[in-house]
């Protein structure tokens, strides 16, 4: 059975640092990088949309990046900018890896970007939850709608910032503490909370008033029925019998010795 | 008989009750039509709730077209409402048979935006959690496997295993499938006196039991019937697809992150990464067993090697991701998954993108359906594993 040994393996000599990667794609595509960075090692390059495409060929068709497999495509919301998508490439043999962020065209309106599918299979869903998630729509995908997972007739960008967590907004936080620091969102909760917290007080009285009327009602018909009882058996012999038996039947039946006693008493 | 009516063309028109029906001929051959089969979402081998739409050509399966979202619940607008720490709790859920692993790549995500050194104990601990929770997840297919091709005593042996394993796990983490047992900076708590022991004698009746698998489907001839050579799948669409995990280990691609990026300590360790070379159902399967004696392998490294210290660091209350954004991916039991998250300094993400290796797999499944007969279909997507919540998330 072969098995491949981390012990036997070791990092491929072809591997190129996420600089060099860097260097070979701002001079083989000198008009579609506009900036490169790396942080925490990895490599992040920021592509014009219009040359995604052709940027992703490269990196997958170049025998020194050979990035075979399409691990993953993330739309990311960038404030008034509109929309990144960050889409990361990866090569089997070198085992390295590139993050192409491209923002995409048209701001938040009517947001653009062209497909990958043309160059890797795997993209098709990823651009699919792209669109579905913020919008985006894919030139040259082969279908985006149905809406991949959202029901068909969903309105709305749900990971858009200004589309707001509705459980959130009818439901105040759980916890003591909101989290905030965020805009839009956080702002909804911090300007909901204390107008929620106003009338939840208030609310709260007004449960205590109405358990204690409550109360004091079920007292009251409790005395009233001991009353009824009471006179039942007391009026035993002037009898309204028809009204108490049938109350007081169960318990009653103990007591049914007594009736023609106390009917001797009066 | 075709001679004598000779037609120019058109479908087969059923006739009405109790009419013949009349039946068209062109060419010497009967006119067919295509047929159009739902199958799903409500299926028993579609583990949740996966919908497939398919073409069918006589019993030859034409087109083939995945429906996901039945399970959609906005795990990631969830998590940007969320800190970090609900957060861990949030994607034990998505993928419930790789609740560890999942919580995992979450705490590695924020660990490195931090820059934080996780004590060497607990990340220990968490190679031993992680490939504990891969056995879980395979044997749940292991046993469901058998069950799809009509096979009923594995899921009873594979659930006995399950039921071993789950206990002296929750004697750690409290957790039977949610384990919530990974913190951002360590572990919730060192793991409790005995489970040392538990874990060793587990991982000896482990090493038989596998066997014994082994033995009850392998040798099998149905079982041999049904899956070899059946929904065979080639590397460089594999690839292409981003399909990760024992459907790929399957087609002879060795590309797994314990081996390419390594996280933790499995550096330290010696993993193997079984590989077969048909991508065939059969193969996935065989790859899933030899998994498990992979985990074994390093389980018992780690029972050799684990060292004494403390499984936490001192955080403060509310953990704050620096701004920045990263991209941590870790060898889940069905294949790479991945975390990308953007952090804006806040307490909760600005966006933490899921790759779910089920999504990539799934999106791969036309390219094995098409072109195969309807009674394979169940040998096939019973094989490329998948959990429908990892899915749709």
């Amino acid at each position: 059975m072969p098995t491949v040994r981390s012990s036997e393996t070791s990092p491929p000599a072809t591997r190129l640092a996420p600089e060099a990667i860097a260097a070979l794609l701002a001079e083989r595509l000198p008009e579609a990088v506009t900036a490169t960075t790396v942080a925490h090692g990895q490599l992040t390059v920021d592509v014009v949309p219009e040359h995604l495409p052709r940027a992703a060929a490269l990196c997958k068709r170049e025998k020194a990046l050979a990035m075979d497999f399409f691990d993953m495509m993330a739309g990311v919301d960038a404030g008034e900018d509109g929309f990144h998508v960050v889409t990361r490439l990866y090569s089997t043999r070198h085992r390295h890896a590139v993050l192409l962020r491209a923002l995409a065209e048209g701001g938040r309106e009517a947001p653009r970007l062209p497909s990958l599918t043309g160059v890797y299979r795997g993209a098709n869903w990823h651009e699919r939850e792209a669109y579905d998630m913020y919008g985006i729509v894919f030139d040259g995908h082969p279908g985006l709608e149905p809406r991949i997972l959202t029901v068909e007739n969903f309105e709305g960008w749900p990971l858009r910032k200004d589309f707001l967590l509705t459980t959130r907004e009818i439901k105040p936080w759980p916890g003591e503490k909101v989290p905030k620091a965020k805009e839009e969102p956080a702002k909804a909760d911090a300007g909901g909370e204390p107008a929620d917290e106003g009338p939840s007080e208030e609310e709260k009285a007004a449960a205590k008033k109405a358990k204690a009327e409550r109360a004091k009602q079920k007292a009251a018909e409790m005395r009233a029925k001991k009353r009824a009882q009471r006179e039942a058996e007391a009026g035993g012999a002037q009898g309204s019998p028809g009204e108490a038996a049938p109350e007081a039947g169960g318990e009653g039946r103990g007591g049914g010795g007594d009736e023609p006693g106390k009917g001797e008493g009066a | 008989m075709s001679e004598t009516l000779p037609h120019e063309g058109g479908v087969i028109l059923p006739g009405g009750p109790g009419e013949a029906m009349s039946v068209e001929i062109r060419d010497g051959g009967l006119v067919t039509q295509e047929m159009n089969l739902n199958i799903g979402p409500q299926h028993p081998a579609t583990h949740g709730v996966l919908r497939v739409v398919i073409d069918l050509d006589g019993e030859v399966i034409v087109r083939a077209r995945p429906v996901i979202g039945y399970m959609h619940r906005g795990f990631e607008k969830l998590a940007e409402a969320r800190d970090y720490r609900q957060i861990i709790a949030l994607v034990n859920r998505h993928d419930w048979l790789s609740a560890f692993c999942n919580e995992l790549g979450v705490a590695l995500a924020v660990e490195r935006l931090m820059e934080l050194e996780v004590p060497e104990r607990a990340q220990w601990i968490r190679v031993l959690m992680s490939e504990w929770n891969r056995i879980l997840n395979h044997l749940m297919f292991i046993g469901s496997f058998g069950l799809e091709l009509g096979a009923i005593t594995p899921v009873f042996f594979s659930f006995r295993e399950r039921e071993d394993i789950q206990s002296f796990l929750e004697s750690a983490t409290g957790g039977r499938l949610h384990f919530t047992y990974t913190r951002v900076g360590g572990l919730k708590e060192d793991l409790p006196a005995g489970f040392l022991d538990a874990s060793r004698q587990m991982a000896a009746t482990m090493r038989s039991r596998n066997d014994e698998y082994r033995q009850l489907l392998l040798g099998n001839e149905i079982f041999q019937a049904r899956t070899k050579g059946v929904g065979a799948l080639a590397p460089d669409v594999a690839v292409d697809y981003g399909v990760t995990g024992p459907t790929l280990h399957a087609t002879g691609v060795a590309e797994d992150v314990r081996l390419s990026e390594p996280y933790c300590v499995y550096d330290e360790l010696d993993v193997k990464v079984p590989v077969r070379t048909n991508g065939d159902s059969y193969d996935r399967f065989v790859v899933l067993l030899d998994r498990i004696d992979a985990s074994l392998d390093l389980i018992e490294q780690v029972h050799e090697g684990l060292p004494a210290g403390p499984v936490n660091r001192k955080m403060p209350k509310t953990v704050k991701a620096p701004e920045g954004a990263t991209y941590v991916r870790t060898e889940n039991p069905l294949g790479q998954g991945g975390y990308y998250l953007v952090s804006d300094g806040g307490k909760t993400p600005w966006r933490m993108r899921m790759r779910t290796p089920s999504f990539s797999n799934i999106q791969m499944v036309p390219e094995l359906l098409e072109g195969s007969l309807l009674s394979d279909m169940i040998a096939i997507l019973g094989s490329v594993y998948f959990v429908v919540g990892d899915v749709d998330r």
